[in-house]
């Protein structure tokens, strides 16, 4: 087996091994390059078809192109699709201009999916990050509890050991995450989405010489230079840069410990 | 060539962390953000602190220390490496092995000026029992021992005496400086006396674990029912499965044949190989028996039994003791069972005397021992320990992962 399998295996066999332990499981798709190989990685393990629910947090500041990509994707995949907003927050005129962005990541995204989890009752969350985004996701377990106040006990995380993990039998506890992706690197994302032929939203390729390297909100996500008009081009850049991903997103810059605080709140 | 997995273990403040961030940085494999962030949280003297590249929590940074393990990948030359990082102290022990267990390879990392200290040897111990042949030493902080000959040779010659006694032989001991960057990627100018490789090339020396299994083990994970058909999902762990063979399940000891291997957009698949993802379709009509845990083979070299004996490390704060329950995990199998039996008991004191005991009541955090469980159900087990049905897990109340061992005769 090639590395690409080796990747690929391992995260069917967490995808598999979560929809087991907990029968009733989300999948958080936020569309970007890495949650949308994980939504493939769910289809492929189930033998074209995702036997449960897949979560669109919508911040309401996300790309346009974001949404054309989601319900195209929804429509081709037949995915049971459900979109959520925290719409108190929204409507309360919550944004990335109002105070701190550590505010507004965790009044749009951590509590809409504290709701969501609530509303559907999900005991598990499948969630597309790696460890080589950033140092604190660098840190994450496989699977990973969360308390019912959704806080990260990044101080006590439990022992994986042999594909065996923690898994809480009680609803009463909180829920897990589920990190199917996260022995994967960017280099391995782009290549495993060229290999499968996977679609991309094309602010990942280069216009008048910028692109985007990660995508979420618009007003928080900045392009990087670029030239890579193609994924094979990405991949070639990407194989000589040493810019680091999450370069061009705000709320990482905020503070050296934002990435920590939002994560022990809950933050994806 | 093979990527390699390896893990850097030692003691308490012996420099594992720093280690790893000197060598990304010697080596060039920093992202530019890296590099910026070294630079702007240097300590108070100006320098460099290159254990902040993997310890990123702010209390890590706060308090010197790693909290929790955490891996960083990277590629030098043709080669992919994953480096994993985990903490030293005592009561971080399961931490310890939660990075550990998957990897191919060691980085021992011991101060020059302690020596081989408590989480040394356990650490040592560990290795031994996750099946971790590949050990490298580096003998660290030479630049606080004026990069001295017979410091280095001391400590040499107590760490392979000690790892002799364990059964083990490091590839290479290795005078280094991680503050300093000696012997990490470059040769030293300031130890001309050691003549052997840099810890970077030996990092490259190192091997990944092969298989050598060649029998079928397939455990069911799960049976799905799509479109009215009933398709066996689980990992081939060992062997290769092929339409037409005839499988027998254990623990049941029936026959089943393969109809057809599934894979997503992969129509007619011929052969199926180890660490495959698959789904199979058996050609017999009643497939009721079929249920997670179950095991297919083409091999008799598998025991099924309800006693079952184990060495097993103990990482929970909580003793395990003679009478108690807990649930026996092994691939995707689990069943609760009771602790029958403790002995052999190995614990490494404070002060990293080894300490043995034949017969014990109980086992705690950081001991290794013998033991002995009768389950309620049989498992499906071997003893063979590259078999990935030899290691088995114990779990307090059906959750938290206690112990870990493989099982033995």
């Amino acid at each position: 087996m090639d590395r690409m399998d080796i990747l690929e295996n391992q995260s069917i066999y967490l995808i598999r091994e979560a929809r087991r332990l907990f029968p009733k499981i989300g999948l958080l798709w936020s569309m970007g390059k890495d949650s949308t190989a994980l939504l493939w990685l769910c289809h492929k393990a189930f033998f074209g078809r995702i036997p449960f629910p897949v979560v669109h947090i919508d911040t309401s500041y996300k790309f346009k192109e974001i949404y054309e990509f989601r319900d195209e994707i929804a429509r081709r995949l037949n995915l049971e699709l459900i979109v959520w907003r925290n719409e108190k927050a929204i409507s309360g005129g919550m944004g990335p201009s109002q105070g701190k962005k550590e505010d507004c990541c965790n009044a749009l995204k951590t509590s809409a999916l504290k709701e969501v989890i609530q509303k559907y009752g999900f005991q598990a969350v499948l969630v597309g990050i790696r460890r080589d985004e950033h140092g604190i996701r660098a840190k994450e377990r496989y699977f990973s509890p969360r308390k019912k106040d959704f806080a990260w006990d990044y101080k006590d995380q439990p022992p994986e050991l042999w594909n065996q993990f923690t898994t809480p039998v009680s609803d009463e506890e909180g829920h897990s995450r589920i990190h199917p992706i996260l022995h994967m690197t960017e280099l391995d994302i782009w290549r495993y989405i060229k290999r499968e032929e996977l679609p991309v939203i094309d602010l990942y390729l280069s216009k008048n010489g910028k692109r985007f390297r990660s995508i979420g909100c618009e007003p928080c996500c900045s392009p990087v230079e670029s030239e890579a008009k193609t994924v094979d081009e990405i991949i070639s850049e990407l194989e000589s840069s040493t810019t680091s991903e999450r370069a061009g997103r705000a709320q990482d810059k905020e503070n050296e410990y934002t990435m920590q605080k939002l994560r022990s709140l809950g933050y994806m | 060539m093979d990527a390699l997995n390896a893990v850097i273990i030692g003691h308490v403040d012996h420099g594992k962390s720093s280690f790893i961030g000197r060598l990304l940085y010697d080596l060039g494999c920093l992202s530019h953000e890296q590099m910026e962030r070294l630079n702007i949280l240097g300590n108070e003297n100006g320098e460099l602190e290159f254990a902040h590249i993997m310890d990123s929590f702010e209390e890590e940074r706060l308090f010197g220390m790693t909290m929790d393990t955490s891996n960083i990948s990277f590629k030098h030359g043709e080669r992919q490496y994953v480096i994993i990082d985990v903490p030293g102290h005592y009561e971080l022990l399961a931490k310890m092995v939660t990075g550990a267990h998957c990897a191919d390879a060691a980085l021992l990392v011991i101060d020059v000026r302690e020596g081989l200290q408590r989480q040394t040897k356990l650490h040592c111990r560990l290795l031994h029992m996750l099946n971790i042949k590949e050990i490298v030493v580096l003998v660290n902080k030479m630049d606080l021992a004026n990069f001295g000959r017979e410091e280095f040779d001391r400590v040499r010659a107590d760490t392979v005496s000690f790892l002799e006694s364990i059964n083990m032989e490091p590839r290479h001991v290795i005078p280094v400086s991680a503050s300093s960057g000696d012997n990490i990627a470059a040769e030293s100018a300031n130890m001309p006396w050691y003549g052997g490789p840099t810890a970077a090339s030996a990092l490259n020396s190192l091997t990944a674990k092969t298989q050598i299994l060649r029998e079928v083990c397939f455990p069911v994970q799960d049976v799905y029912e799509f479109d009215g058909e009933k398709i066996i999902a689980g990992r081939i762990e060992s062997g290769s499965i092929f339409p037409g063979q005839r499988l027998m399940m254990f623990p049941d000891r029936a026959y089943y044949s393969v109809k057809e291997i599934k894979k997503f957009g992969k129509p007619g698949i011929e052969r199926a190989d180890e660490g495959e993802c698959v789904g199979l379709v058996f050609g017999e009509k009643d497939l009721t028996a079929i249920k997670r845990g179950a095991v297919f083979t083409d091999s008799d070299d598998f025991r099924v039994g309800a006693r079952l004996k184990g060495r097993v490390f103990w990482i929970s704060g909580e003793p395990c003791a003679v009478g108690s329950r807990y649930s026996i995990c092994c691939a995707t199998q689990a069943a609760p069972g009771r602790v029958t039996g403790i002995s052999n008991r190995v614990h490494v004191s404070v002060d990293g005397e080894i300490e043995c005991l034949e017969s014990a009541d109980n086992l705690s955090l950081g001991e290794i021992a013998d033991i002995e469980i009768d389950s309620d159900r049989s498992l499906v087990f071997q003893t063979a320990n590259s078999s990935k049905l030899s290691n088995f897990v114990m779990k307090k109340d059906e959750v938290l992962i206690a112990g870990g061992g493989s099982f033995h005769d």
